[in-house]
């Protein structure tokens, strides 16, 4: 038996490229910005309320203007199960039909390291649509409100971006998870959405603070301590920050073995 | 010098019993890996791979343990598998120079180019995959497991899907590479008469373990066939002139002018149909093993294990 030294390339980079251009096909890319449209149009129906005495216009719109980043994020909560449907799907019909189809068989055939395509399917099925909705609602805010999207603090848009990132992470997990144990797509789409829809009901039910630790009640916690601020401490923000990225995280270490050390096509 | 070595190799998926205890050791050259369907050929390339991790035993592919050094393997090793599905949304030319990178070929133009030209696709090469035909899927396949200019090919089912002159030349492609590159095969196909053209090796697996493997002439002389066939103008005369003579133990005629003879001195059928050709002036249009020298090889295994 003889052992040649062979060169390959192994870039990250070339692999999200590969897989971007894979996955972000038209239909994609609508799906995700319609997401943000709608939570766009939601959030800025009825934003900010009439003012009670005499004010400054530019108080008028600092208070709308806050009004419409709190209904973002009141959106973002509230459409959680509007994203599992989408961004479940999202990952669902990628990964699982990759499986089932037999192109994951090609692709683990070529020189590839598995925890490399791991992370790329992570920055291609989580970052990148996370992205996609942040830009497209910012995009659509600052083009409909311009003055008002200004008037906007840095820190309010971190809260939304947080909230919306800690809901997606969950869901791309629970979806991930059962993409790679199901391998049918809309078997696991099903069994990504029944998951997710009975750990919110499951996290409603749950005693102060461990409900924080799921969607949507942890985000509620994350939207009242940065808009109002009236019932939480500031250590209150750990637990449904860190808590609600810990799930995700640990879900997402133990897809990460399996893909890498026991996943067999 | 050995490519593949597998030792007791056991696969299990469920309840059945892919893999048995499956033993390979194949030299360099065009290898053939036959079976019937559900023998364990397809298991076996997964293993081969690192795509399967066997329940029991060890393979290696170039020296590379096949699970734990998958991706020095993967790195040595082109494949093409059986029913290949690549993104649709891809165009041919495209899709193959994401390949090259994967396997470190800067500037791959040039050769992603000259490929497409040998595997007969230059002029779809800019259409997306997923308005391929069935044929055109096989070769583009087949031009991704050659990107790399591996040690190996691995083929499952090659020839699946090719007209019968794309068959002809992807068969005269594999012996130009061996010849010239010295690349090392392994075809997985049903079709013995095109492996017989391309292999010096075979391997038959059923049930999950191998029944024979080694030189097919080797395997020809230890397995010699015992049905002959011979096509001429005049079946009905040939036939009852080999029934006069005492070597055949049954004789028949077919459709298509085929005489059928069981026999087991080949040379004595040669000489008789040669003989009784020239004597009533008959017009012989082929001669030899009625399934083939390989298919005569896989009948007669197969038979004996089932006899056993």
């Amino acid at each position: 038996m003889h052992r040649k030294a062979v060169k390959t390339a192994g870039r990250l980079s070339r692999l999200v490229h590969w897989e971007l251009e894979k996955t972000f096909t038209v239909p994609m890319l609508a799906i995700v910005i319609a997401a943000a449209l709608y939570d766009f149009v939601t959030a800025s129906y009825g934003a900010g309320s009439s003012p009670t005495a005499p004010q400054s216009l530019a108080n008028v719109l600092d208070k709308f203007a806050r009004g419409w980043a709190f209904n973002l994020s009141v959106e973002a909560v509230s459409s959680f199960m509007f994203s599992v449907f989408i961004f479940a799907a999202l990952t669902s019909i990628s990964l699982s039909r990759d499986i089932s189809s037999g192109y994951m068989r090609v692709l683990l055939s070529y020189p590839i390291r598995r925890a490399k395509l791991f992370m790329s399917r992570v920055l291609v099925l989580l970052l990148v649509p996370f992205l996609i909705f942040m830009c497209t609602l910012m995009f659509v805010g600052a083009l409909v409100f311009p003055s008002l999207f200004l008037r906007i603090s840095v820190l309010d848009i971190g809260y939304i971006a947080a909230v919306i990132f800690v809901q997606m992470f969950l869901i791309f997990a629970v979806s991930f998870s059962a993409s790679l144990y199901i391998r049918q797509p809309v078997m696991s789409f099903l069994a990504s959405v029944v998951t997710l829809i009975s750990l919110e009901q499951t996290s409603n039910h749950l005693p102060v603070p461990y409900n924080y630790l799921l969607p949507t009640e942890g985000t509620f916690v994350l939207m009242d301590y940065r808009f109002y601020r009236f019932q939480y401490g500031p250590t209150d923000i750990f637990m449904p920050l860190i808590g609600m990225l810990i799930v995700p995280i640990i879900i997402m270490i133990i897809n990460f073995f399996y893909f890498t050390r026991r996943f067999q096509t | 010098m050995l490519v593949i070595e597998a030792s007791d190799l056991l696969k299990r998926f469920g309840k059945v019993q892919a893999l048995s205890g499956l033993n390979l050791h194949l030299n360099e050259g065009v290898i053939g890996l036959v079976g019937p369907n559900g023998s364990g050929k397809t298991t076996t390339i997964g293993i081969l791979l690192g795509l399967l991790r066997p329940d029991r035993g060890k393979a290696g592919v170039l020296g590379f343990d096949c699970w734990r050094e998958s991706f020095e393997v993967r790195k040595r090793v082109g494949v093409l598998h059986e029913k290949p599905v690549y993104p649709g949304g891809f165009t041919g030319r495209r899709y193959l120079e994401h390949v090259a990178e994967f396997y470190g070929i800067e500037n791959s133009e040039e050769k992603v180019s000259s490929l497409l030209i040998d595997v007969g696709l230059s002029e779809a090469a800019d259409r997306n995959i997923g308005t391929y035909s069935a044929g055109m899927v096989q070769r583009i396949g087949l031009a991704q497991a050659l990107i790399g200019e591996p040690e190996l090919v691995i083929l499952d089912e090659p020839t699946a899907n090719l007209d019968p002159i794309g068959r002809v030349e992807f068969l005269e492609r594999i012996k130009k590479l061996h010849r010239e590159q010295g690349m090392s095969f392994l075809i997985s196909t049903h079709i013995l008469t095109e492996l017989e053209t391309v292999c010096d090796q075979v391997a038959i697996i059923n049930q999950g373990v191998v029944k024979e493997q080694g030189k097919i002439e080797k395997l020809v002389k230890k397995h010699p066939a015992t049905e002959y066939v011979a096509i001429v103008s005049d079946p009905e005369l040939l036939g009852g002139e080999i029934k006069k003579a005492s070597f055949a133990k049954h004789v028949r005629t077919e459709t298509g002018g085929k005489v059928i003879v069981e026999t087991d001195d080949q040379q004595r059928f040669q000489d008789e149909v040669v003989r009784i050709v020239r004597k009533r002036n008959l017009q012989l249009v082929a001669m030899g093993p009625q399934y083939g020298v390989l298919g005569a090889v896989y009948r007669k295994v197969m038979e004996e294990k089932e006899n056993a």
